[in-house]
């Protein structure tokens, strides 16, 4: 007895196989999945394919000689070869929440693409959990896509057990199970991130204009916008040019609505400068906030902008606006002098503008880990000052993706971050240690040992550490690989 | 050599046996050749020639018998007699290869055939089962159960630990066991448990590896008679740094005793922690110096009892020519998440490793069930009533007597609920089997 192999349901911890003679044949680890992929030998007992399928998705667990917990995740796929014949189902290839993105056929102006609604196998879910595929068809009607989604899913609603024509079983490996594991973190690739528009924006082609501040009947501007994912706006851009040469500055700001007006409160601002402007032409201009503005999910805002300084009917500004009204969420209001009160411009028209939003690092983590990580209990982060960064938008991005595009960026100190999913399976987070910390020794025979000088029994607990190799400067050590039956181990693989 | 036999030693009657010598259980054999070889390696290839005379029926059989035990390999074993023991000697076949004369079909008509089986077996052969001994707090030398509590302090009989004197059984060679584990407890099933052994020598103290939390020297001392020792401490700290939960020192003996070897150890909660986030870690300090930071171990929410890394002891290689330098070691724990944490917890347990086994509960043991850790055939299984049943799976790499010195057991009980109340017990029995290279 040394290495011990354990299957257990993911839900309740109750034993889904018992055999003690399951063996690892190979461990890896690295510095963001945490325990990363394990191939494992069953012998062929009491199980067929069929129970092997059915225990896709759940939880395994090797343990060392020592009792040690060293490697935890989910498996994912089973083969087992036969004489001539191989056979291997996997979860894999499977998809129980299936939809298609799709370029209008029917629409000839449609250049940006369309999705489907998500068609879902709610048994399948219930066994394996869900598991979505984006597909992409760039020409297609809504029905010819939807059919498309229909069929997929009924194709891969199941693990199928298929044929592997191309194994050929050794004697010694003859009716043995090989199963393929991968960490837990790997299950935030079930999901297909939903997006999040970091932009709110009308930036179609102009037809008008506005003038503001030339006169009492325009002497401010309101567009109202709704906000569509809580972020923290940073940016505004808005299309115009000067009249004359203005004085006095272009304030913009972003007010709360009240009953349907500005609320007349900035919560941020910022001043455009005439000599920024061209007088000939309108040109986009593009400012940070003073201040960052939190704005709430599902709320109504607006932008606002009048002059700094008084009226002035040779000298002022004019901003661009789209009179074909193509901006669906909000409507321009102009505040009239003389009644003090806003009205509707007439003809009705929208202010072409942009709004980016920034979200931050770790809220955008989370945000991934809670919708995307089924099986993860949460995200635990120890990492310091984090980024202000875009929300991720992409439209067919997995969530592992968009979690490891996140990680890409480091911490505000610019230190490259680690992961991995715990035993609990809640995803942990770090900042890389530095060089300086090296305590673990890597000699010539490439054996690690401790500050003590004693052999690491557990090479694995080195990934994210510093080595320090004999007369060389330290390396880090990314991942490693173990094949327990022989202690070969692979430093970054 | 007489009474030469190959069969299954798990089935109870002589029926399992072919006899391969003298008079044989089947009619036909002549005489047999056994080439014993002597060998240094954990292997032995040898050779066994049987001639056979008779029907074609009786040297069918004899085939149909040999080639039967070829498929059985390697649960078969090859047994002998030995007069002076009064009793069999076993030694387990690896491999089995039948090997006929040339001619063998114009023989096999003739009614004549001689068979070279050439096997290969374990080199140590091992006799008869003969219970072990066991002593702690509530008796000495105990064969027919002796109890032990899930913790060790100054009540009686408050042991969780067994002995075994095998200097008193003048047991020269390794002994191979079988443990019997039955759950005497009237509460609840047991479920995950953990057994550990250490040698050491014959003269010394006896290892104490039980800490409790009270003498640690941090925290409020707490007093409850459902604690350890009858009192447990409680930490409070807040902030996300490493905290000291507790010193002790662990004296030059002691840790000289560990001798390279591992300790698992086991912290078991007065009461479970709530959080997830609480991580539990070993430090060493030696001369006040910390020399060694044992990796982090996460505790589970809910659970009475955490399981840390294994701490190798003493540190570094040393020759121990002399005693090793104490080991002062400091128990931490860690929270990340915000707001005050409190650990209320009650002792801990470096579990010894020089042979280690841990249980994990498939469904549990209850009372009166017996759960069976057996050498020879590698296995481990439970029995209600003498019918057989899977309660645990196995991890570990197995426990093995050495010979000449004492040697202790620590054993480490827990319930389906994840606690691990002081007040379990268990009945322990063990058996050994002599071995020898020279039968």
């Amino acid at each position: 007895m040394s290495w011990v192999v354990e299957l257990l349901d993911r839900e309740n911890g109750r034993f889904l196989n018992s055999s003690e003679r399951c063996q690892p044949l190979k461990l890896s680890w690295d510095d963001f999945f945490g325990p990363k992929e394990a191939l494992i030998s069953c012998p062929a007992e009491t199980l067929s394919m069929e129970d092997w399928k059915l225990r896709l998705g759940q939880d395994l667990r090797v343990y060392d000689p020592q009792g040690r917990l060293a490697w935890w995740g989910y498996l994912e796929a089973v083969s087992q070869s036969s004489g001539n014949l191989g056979y291997s189902v996997d979860i894999k290839e499977m998809a129980n929440r299936v939809a298609v993105r799709y370029r209008d056929s029917v629409d000839d102006e449609a250049a940006e693409f369309t999705q489907t609604a998500w068609f879902e196998d709610l048994e399948s879910q219930a066994i394996y959990g869900q598991k979505e595929a984006l597909f992409t068809l760039n020409q297609a009607s809504q029905n010819s896509a939807e059919r498309f989604a229909q069929m997929r899913l009924a194709e891969k609603a199941f693990p199928q057990i298929r044929f592997n024509e191309e194994s050929r079983a050794s004697n010694r490996d003859g009716g043995v199970y090989l199963l393929t594991c991968k960490g837990w973190m790997n299950s935030l690739s079930w999901r297909i991130w939903p997006g999040v528009n970091g932009r709110i924006e009308n930036t179609v082609m102009q037809s008008g204009f506005q003038p503001l501040g030339n006169a009492g009947n325009n002497l401010r501007l309101a567009q109202s916008f709704l906000v569509r994912d809580s972020l923290k706006f940073n940016r505004i851009s808005v299309r115009l040019r000067k009249a004359g040469e203005p004085a006095d500055k272009l304030r913009l700001s972003i007010q709360a609505d009240s009953a349907g007006k500005p609320s007349g409160l900035a919560l941020t601002s910022v001043l455009i400068s005439p000599e920024e402007l061209q007088s000939e032409s309108y040109s986009w201009q593009s400012l940070n906030f003073t201040l960052p503005v939190e704005l709430t999910e599902g709320k109504r805002y607006w932008l606002a902008a009048e002059r700094s300084g008084a009226l002035n009917a040779e000298n002022y500004y004019q901003l661009a606006v789209d009179e074909n009204l193509n901006f669906k969420e909000g409507n321009l209001l102009l505040f009239d002098q003389s009644t003090a009160s806003w009205k509707a411009r007439l003809p009705e028209a929208d202010l072409l503008f942009k709004l980016n939003g920034v979200r931050n690092q770790l809220a955008q983590m989370r945000d991934v880990v809670e919708f995307g990580g089924q099986f993860l209990r949460g995200i635990e982060a120890q990492i310091g000052e984090t980024l202000d960064l875009p929300p991720v938008g992409e439209d067919v991005w997995d969530c592992l993706r968009v979690f490891r595009f996140l990680m890409n960026y480091g911490n505000s100190d610019a230190s490259p971050l680690c992961s991995g999913s715990d035993p609990n399976r809640k995803l942990q987070v770090w900042q890389r240690k530095s060089a300086s910390t090296a305590v673990l020794r890597l000699d010539e025979q490439a054996r690690l040992s401790n500050q003590a000088g004693q052999a690491v029994d557990a090479p694995w607990q080195a990934v994210g550490e510093w080595l320090a190799p004999d007369a060389a400067r330290p390396l880090y050590l990314r991942g490693l690989s173990l094949e327990p039956s022989t202690g070969k181990i692979i430093f970054n693989p | 050599m007489t009474n030469l036999a190959i069969g299954r030693l798990d089935l109870p009657d002589e029926g399992a046996w072919l006899r391969l010598s003298g008079v044989s259980n089947l009619p036909g054999l002549i005489s047999s050749d056994y080439d014993f070889q002597l060998s240094e390696e954990e292997r032995t290839k040898e050779t066994i020639k049987i001639r056979l005379r008779g029907s074609l029926e009786q040297l069918r059989l004899w085939l149909d018998h040999l080639e039967n035990f070829q498929r059985l390999v390697p649960e078969v074993f090859l047994r002998i007699w030995k007069d002076d023991q009064e009793g069999y000697v076993y030694a387990r076949l690896r491999q089995l290869g039948l090997q006929t004369q040339s001619g063998h079909l114009a023989s096999l008509e003739k009614g004549s055939l001689e068979v070279k089986l050439n096997i290969e077996r374990d080199t140590l052969f091992f006799g008869e089962e003969f219970p072990l001994p066991l002593s702690n707090g509530s008796g000495s030398n105990q064969i027919s159960g002796l109890t032990l509590f899930n913790h060790d302090d100054e009540g009686l009989g408050h042991d969780n630990w067994f002995r075994i004197d095998i200097p008193e059984l003048a047991l020269k060679g390794p002994i191979l066991t079988r443990f019997q584990i039955e759950n005497n407890f009237s509460g609840s099933a047991l479920a995950d448990f953990f057994l550990g052994s250490l040698p050491y020598a014959a003269g010394e103290l006896q290892p104490t590896l039980s800490f409790e939390a009270e003498n640690g020297g941090l925290g409020t001392v707490i007093g409850n008679t459902s604690a350890s020792g009858g009192k447990y401490a409680q930490l409070r700290w807040s902030g996300k740094d490493w905290q000291s939960l507790g010193s002790w020192t662990l004296g030059p003996m002691l840790v000289s005793q560990i001798n390279g070897g591992t300790v698992l150890p086991i912290v078991r909660f007065f009461n479970p922690v709530a959080s997830s986030a609480l991580q539990l870690r070993f430090v060493v300090k030696q001369q006040g110096m910390l020399v060694f930071e044992g990796a982090a171990a996460q505790a589970g929410p809910g659970k009475g009892f955490a399981v840390l890394d294994p701490l190798r002891l003493p540190l570094g290689e040393l020759p121990l020519r002399n005693y090793a330098l104490q080991h002062q070691l400091l128990l931490q724990a860690m929270q990340s998440d915000s707001g005050e944490h409190v650990v209320e917890w009650d002792d801990f347990l470096l579990l010894p490793q020089a042979g280690f086994l841990g249980f994990h509960a498939l469904s549990g043991l209850t009372r009166g069930q017996k759960l069976i850790v057996d050498e020879v055939s590698g296995k481990s299984w439970s029995s209600q009533d003498g019918l057989e049943f899977k309660s645990h799976n196995q991890i570990g790499s197995g426990i093995r007597l050495q010979a000449k010195t004492p040697q202790i057991f620590y054993c480490f009980q827990s319930d389906p609920e994840g606690d691990a109340p002081i007040e379990r017990t268990v009945s322990v029995r063990a058996w050994g089997r002599k071995q020898w290279r020279l039968p």
